[in-house]
Parts: structure tokens; sequence; C-alpha cells
């Protein structure tokens, strides 16, 4: 009894702050979800970078990517993931034309209302070859369709949408070209009708200023179903060269026209020069680093850390977010910023800075709320055993003066041992349907309820008890690895 | 083959039907068929009459699933992305013939077996499935290629086809393969003082350049001495799992004729399988050249 009425405010102090939090994150619902299906519960590939795709004529169906590979052993196909409940279970399907059971970079996402599904892939034992893809049909067992396939390609990143006056699909596909001539590599691969029997395509060149010998490798398009056309990247500025870290522009073009102005991507110019492009912030130092940083838990600095996002209601407002090292040196820093007025001007400082972290995403819904998402390593400067990888999701409801946050994980950023690099990936991925945020991230998948404060659910074989992964029979303990976790946040 | 249907407007109650209908065409290619009846009772095609037109090695070939199953539950399914049908059956797993190491285990479990045109599944019976897994979900949505009543005289003709696999495919990688090297690996460089202007990307493959001590050729020209070979010493998820050889690696080397930018062609060693396993090695010594 002493001891109860010791406590007592200590108690009522602990109830308060609980009805605060619940409070604050009362009709905010937040489902994450491991994507590994149960049939492939002895799986242990590290698959990093992923990318998902919500089809908006049915949210219902989704579909998601990462480094992952033919479960049977076969190489002609690599999979992607697929459901049909929204999320709550998910199934591996071998669409995606490969020479070797996987893919390198690959990308999804579905038309307007379409139903078809669009794939930018760098095509698995053939090096930088993008390939073009499309499926009418995702959870079939059809193999998707190649639509276009050129060399000598980085990176390709898919937008597509539905014109809604003419019921037609426009897909654009952001590149790093290395084919492209004078070093200005920056390229958004665009066709205005991709579900015809054959699309027509146009690579569009969205670098008119010098580099050091190329573009960053990330090129990320953003569409507004007025068509208008965003597209930002990283020019690698002159002297010839090109070292790390890359003194840098961070550029944003735009095309008033669903990208068929004549010139392409014109409509935005910077009054230092004149030229197409509004430099956003010049001259920052971008890393490219590419080896697994015991520093910066396994991952690498690769430069392919930018992110676009334009507001459904208002194709004038844009948030772009960034990644460099502002002094020259660690730790890698995200940048958030925003313009109202497409793109002329931009917030002066920074609407938010994260301080060691990577992989940023945004998106905005069609209330004009923006989501932010990345992921952060904690314990810089400290041995690999004291980091984690924590991912993030900030929304603000004010554009961008204020914003909430949820943990979506919180995991050990020594374990597993990375396999290759990307440990987590170069990029992770958030979109809007509606008024609901979409995400996917990867993660370390040790089954562990302190290490997904929102919650967890999982398919594979799991004991969250013993912290411990077994196979399909539930008879053998399966090593961690990294898993892609899908995410959906509903309400407010 | 048809697996399901998209509703091309607006939500669904129930799960789209699967369908795949290039799958339809890679069946036919190879035959929905079984010839002869060499085990007995021919083997039923999936849903479809005609004469068979598969050898049992062919089929075998096709599939990467193989298993002695029981039909539990006609015109259903066990994964959310599979409509019930007709042409669908839970079948529980008594016995995998052939199956690939990465896939799980299921032997006592309960598979959904897809076929390509409505067909008889009748509960309780017993066969021998034969075709590609094509989805991991709750469980394996296996596309039946062919099937065969069960017996011990098929299981034996099963694991005799796989070791004839075995030797195809063993011949038919030696064959693509510009050169197939038995030797040992001398030494190791870099390369990058070769190659200038690279692009800078994640996918640089940081080429490096071994010299293989040839002890004997298995494929190509007839060589000795030592030949070169470049390998991605790269980390990077796109080249992680090419061989990175080391000084005294002995085995079987299979190189292929690549354009590397800004040097031109050079042999090379770009996939896992590039480097035989022991056990290919071993079976492929009757290929020595003399």
């Amino acid at each position: 009894m002493n001891v109860i009425r010791r406590d007592r405010p200590l108690l009522l102090l602990a109830l308060l702050v609980a009805a605060l939090l619940a409070a604050s994150r009362a009709g905010a619902q937040v489902t994450v979800v491991n994507m590994i299906p149960n049939a492939q519960s002895s799986e242990t590939r590290q698959d990093s970078e992923p990318n998902l795709a919500v089809n908006p004529a049915n949210p219902q169906q989704i579909a998601g990517s990462a480094f992952t590979v033919n479960y049977t052993g076969a190489t002609t196909t690599a999979p992607i993931f697929v459901t049909t409940n929204g999320g709550t279970t998910w199934t591996a399907n071998n669409i995606v034309p490969s020479g070797n059971g996987s893919t390198g970079d690959i990308t999804l996402r579905f038309g307007g209302t379409s139903n078809v599904l669009y794939a930018g892939t760098l095509r698995g034992g053939s090096g930088l070859t993008l390939n073009i893809l499309r499926s009418t049909n995702f959870t079939a067992a059809t193999v998707m369709t190649l639509l276009r396939s050129r060399t000598n390609v980085d990176q390709p990143y898919v937008q597509a949408a539905t014109v809604p006056s003419l019921g037609v699909d426009r897909v654009y596909v952001g590149n790093n070209d290395f084919g492209a001539a004078s070093g200005r590599t920056a390229t958004v691969d665009r066709t205005l009708n991709g579900t015809v029997a054959t699309p027509s395509w146009v690579s569009a060149r969205i670098e008119r200023r010098t580099t050091c010998g190329q573009d960053g490798p990330p090129i990320r398009p953003a569409i507004h179903l007025d068509g208008t056309i965003y597209a930002i990247s990283y020019r690698y500025r002159p002297p010839s060269g090109c070292v790390t870290p890359l003194a840098s522009d961070v550029v944003v073009v735009r095309d008033d026209a669903w990208a068929s102005s004549a010139p392409r991507f014109a409509a935005l110019t910077d009054p230092s020069d004149g030229l197409a492009g509004r430099i956003v912030v010049s001259n920052v130092k971008v890393p490219f680093i590419n080896s697994s940083q015991s520093t910066f838990g396994q991952e690498r600095f690769v430069s392919s850390n930018l992110s676009i996002a334009v507001d459904p209601a208002n194709s004038s407002r844009i948030y772009v977010a960034w990644a460099d090292f502002p002094t020259g040196v660690a730790p890698y820093t995200l940048h958030v910023r925003r313009s109202d007025d497409r793109g002329v001007t931009w917030s002066g400082s920074d609407l938010l800075t994260i301080v060691n972290a990577t992989n940023p995403a945004l998106a905005v819904n069609s209330a004009g709320k923006v989501a932010f998402v990345y992921q952060i390593n904690t314990g810089f400067g400290q041995p690999l055993a004291n980091q984690r990888w924590q991912t993030h999701v900030r929304r603000s409801t004010d554009l961008g003066v204020t914003w909430n946050d949820l943990t979506l994980s919180d995991t050990p950023a020594n374990t597993p041992t990375a396999t290759f690099i990307p440990y987590l990936g170069d990029y992770v991925h958030v979109m809007a349907v509606g008024q609901d945020f979409y995400g996917i991230f990867s993660a370390a998948n040790t089954p562990n309820l302190a290490n997904f404060p929102q919650g967890v659910s999982y398919q594979r074989n799991a004991n969250f008890t013993t912290q411990q992964l077994f196979n399909v029979a539930g008879t053998v303990v399966i090593a961690p690895s990294i898993d892609p976790f899908f995410f959906k946040i509903t309400g407010p | 083959m048809s697996w399901s249907s998209v509703s091309p407007s607006g939500p669904r109650r129930r799960p789209p039907v699967l369908r795949a209908a290039v799958y339809l065409a890679a069946v036919t290619l190879i035959g929905s068929f079984i010839t002869g009846s060499a085990w007995g009772a021919p083997p039923q095609a999936p849903g479809a009459a005609g004469p068979a037109s598969l050898s049992l090695k062919e089929l075998t070939r096709s599939s990467d699933y193989v298993f002695r199953g029981t039909v539990v539950k006609p015109g259903a399914a066990n994964l959310e992305v599979v409509e019930p049908s007709a042409r669908t059956a839970v079948v529980r797993v008594e016995e995998v013939l052939k199956a690939s190491p990465t896939i799980d285990d299921f032997t006592g479990r309960d598979v959904t077996v897809i076929l390509d045109a409505p067909g008889a599944f009748n509960l309780g019976e017993r066969q021998v499935f034969f075709g590609t897994v094509g989805l991991a979900g709750e469980s394996l949505g296996i596309l039946a290629l062919g099937r065969a009543p069960d017996g011990e005289r098929l299981k034996v003709r099963v694991a005799r086809a796989q070791a004839q696999l075995f030797e195809d495919a063993l011949k038919a990688k030696l064959e693509a393969a510009d050169l197939a090297i038995d030797g040992r690996i001398l030494s190791t460089r870099s390369t990058y003082a070769d190659l200038k202007d690279r692009p800078l990307t994640e996918h640089d493959p940081f080429w490096w350049e071994a010299q293989l001590e040839v002890k004997a050729v298995l494929q190509g020209q007839t060589l000795q001495g030592k030949v070169p070979f470049w390998y991605p010493t790269s980390i990077d998820a796109m080249w992680a799992p090419a061989p990175k050889p080391a000084p005294g690696n002995e085995g079987v080397w299979l190189l292929h004729r690549f354009e590397v930018e800004g040097r031109g062609f050079v042999y090379a060693v770009l996939n896992p399988g590039d480097q035989l396993t022991a056990a290919e090695a071993q079976a492929a010594q009757k290929w020595v050249k003399p």
C-alpha cells in the first residue's frame, strides 16, 4: 500500500503520457507486413532496394519488388510480390524477364485506371540494359511484355498515369543514359500511350548544362494529372573527373504538356543562366563511395537519394528531398524543401533536415498531407555493433512546418552481415492513393516486436517469443536476413 | 494457361481469376501430353485429350516441381490470388521427386495444382504431378504440365531422367561457353589502369583479370599454357554472385567472350554457374579434349 501511495504521482504521469500518445495517434492506423510468403519461409536472401506500386483503380491490388531471386532456381524470370487483399498477404510471382533469375534495379508503377502494371528494370544478367515492361494481369503467370530495351543505362525509375480525358496511360522512366552526348546523361524515356501493342518512345534529355562527364544516377519523374511533369536530378558539376564528393546541383525540370512540349522539359529555367532546369541548391557535396561502410550501418553512398512529389490537388506545389555531406564529409544528411509556384522559387531553408540518414521518399495525398519516409542510422561515430537502422514516416498537414513521426522499424545495423550492397537499398518508396499512404522499406527480419513499434505481421514462419525464423515445416531455424516490408497508413 | 483475370473496372469482392495466356503457348510448345505407356497406364494430359507428345525425360526437363500427391480438395485452392475452379485442386504432397533446393520442403503439406483447362480432379486420387512452381504465397501454386498414375517404377524413371538431364544440362553449359578450361588460378590483378573514363555507376563491375593455367580443355579451341579472363570483383547486387577467383583456386571455368566498355572483347566469367560445382567438374571430365 505504501509503495502504491509513493508511486501514485508517477503512475498518474505515466497514464497521462500514454493517453497523450494514444490521442496523438488516434485515427492513424498503421499496418506493417513482412512480405516474404509463408512458402518461402526458408529464404535468407538480402531482399534490399524495394519499390511498390498500388493500383489506384483498385488499391487492394499492389505489387512490390526488391533484389529477390527466382525461388525455383530458374533463370529466365525474376519475381515480384503481388497481393489482391490490400497487402495482408503476399505471393511471389515470377514474371519479370531475366537472364539470371533476378534483376538489377527495378521499379514498378500501375497506370491510373488501366489496371496495367509497368516496370523499369536493369535486366538480370545483362548489365546496364534497360527493360521497360508491361503486364495487363500482374497476378497471372504471363511473363511481362518487353516494351523497350536500351543499353548503357542506369537506375530506371518508372512513373505512370492515365490521362483522364483520353483514357490512355502515359509512362515516364527516369534513367541515367551513359550513351547521351556530351556527358549530359540525365534522361526521361516516355511514351504517350503505354497500352497500345507497340508504344513509341522518346528519350528526353533533361540536362542542359555541362557536367563533370555525367549526371548522378537518380533521375526521378513526378506526374500531375493536368499534364505537368516534373523531374529531379543531380547535375555533377564540372570540371571533368567526377571525383567524390561530387560538387552537385539539385535540378528540377518541368514540362507542362506531358513531356510532349517542344523542346521537352524546358518550362522551368534558372535565373542564373536562363537554361532549362531550376537549380534548387547549388554546389552541394554528394558522396559516391561504392562500398559497404561500417560507419554507416553497412550501407553505401552512391548518390542515389533524390525524391520529388507533386500535390495531386495543386500541380504548382512540389516537395523535393536530396542527400549530401553538408561540410564535404559525413554525416550524410537529408533535406526537404517545397515550392508553391511550379518550381520557380523554393523554401529558403529546409522543412526537414535529417542527419545520418538515407533513402528519402516523398508523397502527397489528396488532402495535401505530405509524407516523408527515410532510414536513419543511429549511433553516428560509434562501432557498428552499437548502430541501429530506423525507418521513419513523418507527415505534415501544414505544408511542412510541423511534422509528426512514426517509427516503422528499429533494427540492429550489424545483423545480418551484408552479402552484397546495397545493404537496405539505394531507395525506398511511398505513394498516396486518395488519403492513404502506402510504402515499402527493407529491414532486418528478426521477429522481435520491439523492432517494430507500430506492430508487424509475418507470413513466413516466425516465433516472436524465441525471436527465431523457421522453415515451412517449423523444424529448422533460419538465419536472419533482410526482408521487404509493406506499410500502409490511413487516417490522420 | 489461365490462372485469373482482373476485372477492368472497380473493386471486386472475390480474388481475380488467374490467367496465363503465354503459359498456354509455352505448354503448347512443349506439349501437354506424355508419351507412351512404358510405365503402365498412360499419364493424363492436364485437361486435354489427344495423343501424347512428350517423353518422360522431356516432361521432367520442363518441370521444376515433380511430386507424388493425393487430391484432397478438388475445385479448391489454398492461395489468395488463385480463384478456385474446375481447373484447380488442393493436393497433399507425399513425396517430392524433383525440386530446386531453394524451394522449401512441402512434404506432408498441401499445394494448389492448376490445370491449363478444366480436367478431372478426383477426391482421393493419388498421382505423380509434373509442373512448374509459378506462385509462392500461403502455399505453392503449381502449374501442371502433366500427371501420371503413381507407381514405384515411375519414381525410378523420373530419377533416371533427372540423371540424364544433369548430363544434358552440363553439356549444354559447356557448349554455350566459348572456352571451358580445367585449371588453376595463377594470379589476379586489377584492370582499373587499363580502363579510362569509367562511368560513375553503382554497378561498376570493378573488373580484375585472372591468369588461368590450363590443365585441360573441355570446350573451345585447344590451348596450352595460360589464358586470361576478366571477372567482376564488385559486390553490387548486379555482380555479387559472380565468381571471385583467388590464386590457387582449382576447378573448371566457363569463359565467355564479353565486350568491356573501353577495352573491347575479353574472356570473362560473369555468373555463378561459370565455375562448375565439384559434381559438375567431375562429370565433365569425360569431355576433356585430347
